[in-house]
């Protein structure tokens, strides 16, 4: 009986939410607003990035802080850190070998042609990185670019014969290293003027980001762009090592 | 002169550069004492900023609109943000004296203050939706830290609720953004006001309203809300009720700041109101059927959660005061009350039929307790008493009586399932083995220190209820709309 | 409310396709307005996300059915920058900049998408570490057991 309530509930409010999200979105008229600012105004030439790193670089920095909890709260899933661990042991405790550490990958054609192809994602990767500030790209989608290769790599080898091999504690150090790179700088916009996260164009009369003319503006976006392409290399890596290997669980319950 | 440099961004980014090394230092042996420092530093942090906009990265005012992220403090944010880091820092000092404490407990718990705090203090739509989000990845990390099959399950479906809700929130935000042009409140209320509404907008105030019901726990989210405070540890959901009504706080005003006054949000002020009705019966009549403690005390936080909504919802400046108050006294009798079943269920379980007898072994707890509950029931001279009494006249003033009424029912219903649960685990009479073994286990004085502070708080609000009311006051006034029905 | 099921509407989601090349001919055919067809589209994905989480009974597609509904609300903030004949808001040195700034399609949303699409990867790979340790569990994806209030 309860059930049957529930199904015809939600089907209603399905049903509501649907309609109301078909009508608003037919009847969308998109104002220009603020963007007329965005566009007006010329910081460097990727605007994209100059609005995810100067205008509003703080959301950015709640980005990055994401990525951070989720690697922590999947680790803790798997068992890093809990108040108890009775569930995991009694799910992991009790089996001879690890299933899915034991996969051995894909045939050798897939092999043969993973390897290279992975360099090159990761060379792309840094360069996006770096170029983030002038050419299609930044830090986000460089630093995915380099993870995404080292999830290629796993897929077509198998973790345990990955030849791509990140320590698990280099990649924690690196995620800190960048978030920690993006809080500080901002500290020192706070220091230079008293605005968080400010811009900051030349110290002591020297351009922070050394630049040919036209990119003067770039100030701290390149290093910013960095701490994120490391942060999220390093963040997404981490995610992909702790969901295709079971060794990380049986060491974190057994101590 | 010499200009003072206004530290606000600190209140986030502070515990936030300290979570991320807690974070990396997570097995270290110094954790606990770090923890305690970061306890005490935590509460100085709300006085660092000073009042009025702050604009990240010097974007302000260009060509008529706010072109960065802003935020805005002023006394009533400073008090929120206040309790909200005194009763994390209580939280921290009584996760000290548990025995797996590490790092990545105190690292969540200090990036959800930090997230809480920035959702309370943006005045930037999209901002609010990413701290928003850490702030459920925070949630359900607490709840997965206490590692039972149960928690693991409640976590999952807050996770996948959480993520449909923060998917619809942000389409609200895309609808208000296309149909208006800015992400910033202030700005988008002008817009609003000076021109005709469009579907897109009630669409967008729609898709608000369900990021606001799954933050705080009004129905129809209330069984998974209920479900992780009752299956967290009893003292990490006091942090985690704390969190939810912050966030209820923070997005009502944004909604209220952002409609308020406009002709077609009298429909949504009615949805709103009874959206918090149906919350604090729902809590109540759950709370009835429970029989156990840590359960019971979760839907009476659903509960409370209406009350403080039914306040923000009547939009009234006394009703927003009342609200804000009241939010304020519930963090700190609820946490109390946490507290409570956290020593409780460290002298035997949280099963109300396993326990009884424990008053002679803890009066002074038992007596903490017993303020914690009378001042969720509304009984004079605690906070409670105070802030309920400002709902029933906010209430009243906008010819609601209905409203008030049914407050003054589910007060009686909070009384009498509360004063079941002191009765089945202080006074009912229990055997002698199982008087020897409550001496046998000691409690935590870490957690009796904490419950004291909050006992006092409660008593203390409860007679002076203007330190808080006077501070609120300003804010309401230029928010609210006083209306009558 | 939540997740409920029993009743196995898979089926449904063959209308999906169908929507779509109706979209598609109207686009080709009638003209239709390029940002119209886009919103429409992003509603619709929104739409079938929802209707997974809701009604499917298996926990790794009611993950995939939240990210169709994250990708609808991100193609709608696309599409909300939308201008006819605009061009990539990157400024190449030989452009002028006020025939740039008017023409230049508008950066905001998508500064914005790259946020979101940090914030649903991480939500992602919470949801699948938890789905993996309920497998091992249980032995079934089902969402009617995984999921079931006790």
């Amino acid at each position: 009986m309860s059930y049957i309530n529930r199904e015809i509930a939600v089907s209603l409010s399905f049903m509501f939410f649907g309609a109301a999200i078909l009508y608003s979105v037919y009847n969308i008229n998109v104002v220009e607003g603020v963007n007329a600012i965005y566009t007006h105004s010329y910081i460097i030439p990727n605007f994209v990035t100059a609005v995810l790193f100067d205008w509003r670089g703080f959301d950015t920095l709640g980005e990055c802080l994401i990525l951070i909890n989720s690697v922590l709260v999947t680790g803790m899933v798997f068992g890093r850190g809990l108040f108890n661990s009775e569930f995991l042991k009694e799910v992991y405790g009790n089996q001879k070998k690890l299933n899915i550490d034991e996969i051995e990958g894909f045939t050798p054609i897939i092999k043969v042609l993973a390897i290279p192809m992975s360099i090159i994602l990761m060379i792309l990767g840094v360069y996006v990185i770096l170029g983030g500030h002038i050419t299609p790209g930044g830090g986000f989608q460089g630093g995915s670019l380099i993870a995404a290769s080292y999830i290629l790599a796993i897929v077509s080898f198998g973790i345990r014969n990955c030849p791509i091999n990140f320590n698990h504690k280099f990649l924690e150090t690196l995620e800190s290293f960048g978030a920690l790179i993006f809080l500080i700088l901002g500290l020192t916009g706070i220091a230079v003027s008293g605005y968080y996260l400010l811009n900051i164009h030349s110290l002591f009369g020297m351009n922070v980001f050394p630049s040919p003319t036209g990119l003067e503006n770039a100030g701290i976006i390149p290093y910013l762009n960095t701490a994120v392409g490391l942060k999220v290399l390093a963040g997404l890596s981490t995610i992909t090592t702790l969901l295709s290997s079971e060794r990380v669980i049986v060491k974190n319950i057994s101590d | 002169m010499v200009k003072i440099m206004n530290l606000l961004p600190l209140i986030v980014v502070y515990p936030l550069i300290m979570a991320i090394i807690f974070n990396y230092i997570y097995k270290s042996k110094v954790i606990r004492i770090l923890a305690l420092l970061m306890a005490l530093s935590l509460i100085i942090l709300p006085f660092l900023g000073s009042y009025g906009t702050y604009f990240f990265g010097a974007h302000g005012m260009e060509s008529g609109l706010i072109s960065g992220i802003a935020y805005i403090f002023n006394p009533a944010k400073q008090i929120i943000i206040f309790t909200l880091m005194l009763i994390g820092s209580l939280v921290l000092i009584t996760g000290i004296g548990e025995k797996r404490v590490n790092g990545l407990f105190v690292s969540l718990l200090l990036m959800g203050l930090a997230s809480v705090s920035a959702v309370v203090l943006a005045d930037d739509l999209f901002n609010i939706y990413v701290f928003y989000e850490i702030v459920a990845i925070v949630q359900t990390g607490l709840v997965i830290a206490s590692g039972t099959e149960k928690a693991y399950k409640s976590a999952f479906r807050y996770m996948i609720m959480g993520n449909m809700a923060g998917s619809l929130l942000l389409l609200g935000i895309a609808f208000l953004l296309s149909a208006t042009g800015t992400l910033n409140i202030s700005d988008m209320h002008n817009y609003l006001a000076n021109n005709p509404a469009t579907p897109t907008i009630y669409g967008g105030l729609l898709m608000l309203i369900i990021g606001l019901c799954y933050g705080s726990g009004l129905p129809p989210f209330h069984t998974v809300k209920a479900d992780i405070y009752a299956r967290a540890k009893p003292f990490v959901a006091s942090m985690l009720q704390t969190y939810s009504k912050a966030i209820l706080v923070a997005i009502m005003l944004v909604i209220l700041k952002l409609f308020g006054g406009l002709s077609y949000f009298n429909t949504a002020h009615g949805a709103l109101i009874a959206l918090s009705i149906f919350g604090m019966v729902f809590g109540v009549v759950m709370a009835l059927l429970q029989s156990d403690y840590k359960k019971l005390l979760s839907y009476h936080a659903i509960s409370q959660v209406g009350y403080v909504a039914a306040g923000l919802a009547i939009g009234t400046p006394l009703g927003i005061v009342a609200g804000i108050f009241h939010a304020i006294n519930n963090f700190i009798y609820k946490s109390a009350l946490f507290l409570g079943a956290h020593i409780v269920s460290q002298k035997k379980s949280s099963n109300l039929a396993k326990l009884g007898g424990l008053l002679p072994i803890m009066p002074t707890v038992a007596f903490m307790i017993l303020c914690a509950k009378l001042a969720i029931s509304g009984v004079p001279p605690f906070n409670g008493f105070q802030s309920k009494l400002l709902l029933a006249e906010a209430a009243m003033n906008v010819n609601m009586p209905e409203l008030a009424i049914i407050m003054i029912l589910v007060s009686v219903g909070t009384f009498v399932s509360m004063m079941k649960a002191f009765y089945l685990i202080f006074l009912k009479p229990c055997s002698e083995e199982q008087i020897k073994e409550y001496k046998t286990t000691k409690v935590s004085k870490y957690s009796i220190f904490s419950l004291a502070v909050l006992t006092i708080l409660c008593i203390l609000l409860g007679i002076y209820p203007d330190i808080v009311i006077n501070q609120i006051t300003p804010y309401a006034n230029e928010i609210g709309r006083i209306w009558t029905l | 409310m939540i997740l409920y099921y029993d009743i196995n509407y898979d089926i449904i989601l063959i209308l999906y396709p169908i929507i779509e090349i109706a979209i598609i001919l109207l686009i080709l055919v009638m003209n239709m307005d390029l940002q119209l067809a886009s919103f429409i589209t992003a509603g619709i994905l929104a739409i079938v996300g929802l209707y997974g989480v809701f009604f499917v009974d298996n926990v790794l597609k009611k993950i995939i059915a939240l990210s169709a509904l994250g990708n609808g609300v991100n193609l709608t903030l696309i599409a909300i920058g939308y201008k006819a004949g605009g061009i990539v808001p990157i400024k190449m040195p030989s452009m002028e900049f006020t025939m740039f700034a008017t023409k230049a399609v508008y950066p905001l949303p998508q500064a914005l998408v790259l946020t979101n699409i940090v914030i649903e990867a991480s939500m992602l790979a919470i949801m699948l570490a938890l789905s993996i340790v309920f497998y091992k569990k249980y032995k079934t994806l089902k969402a009617s057991i995984i999921l079931k209030e006790d």
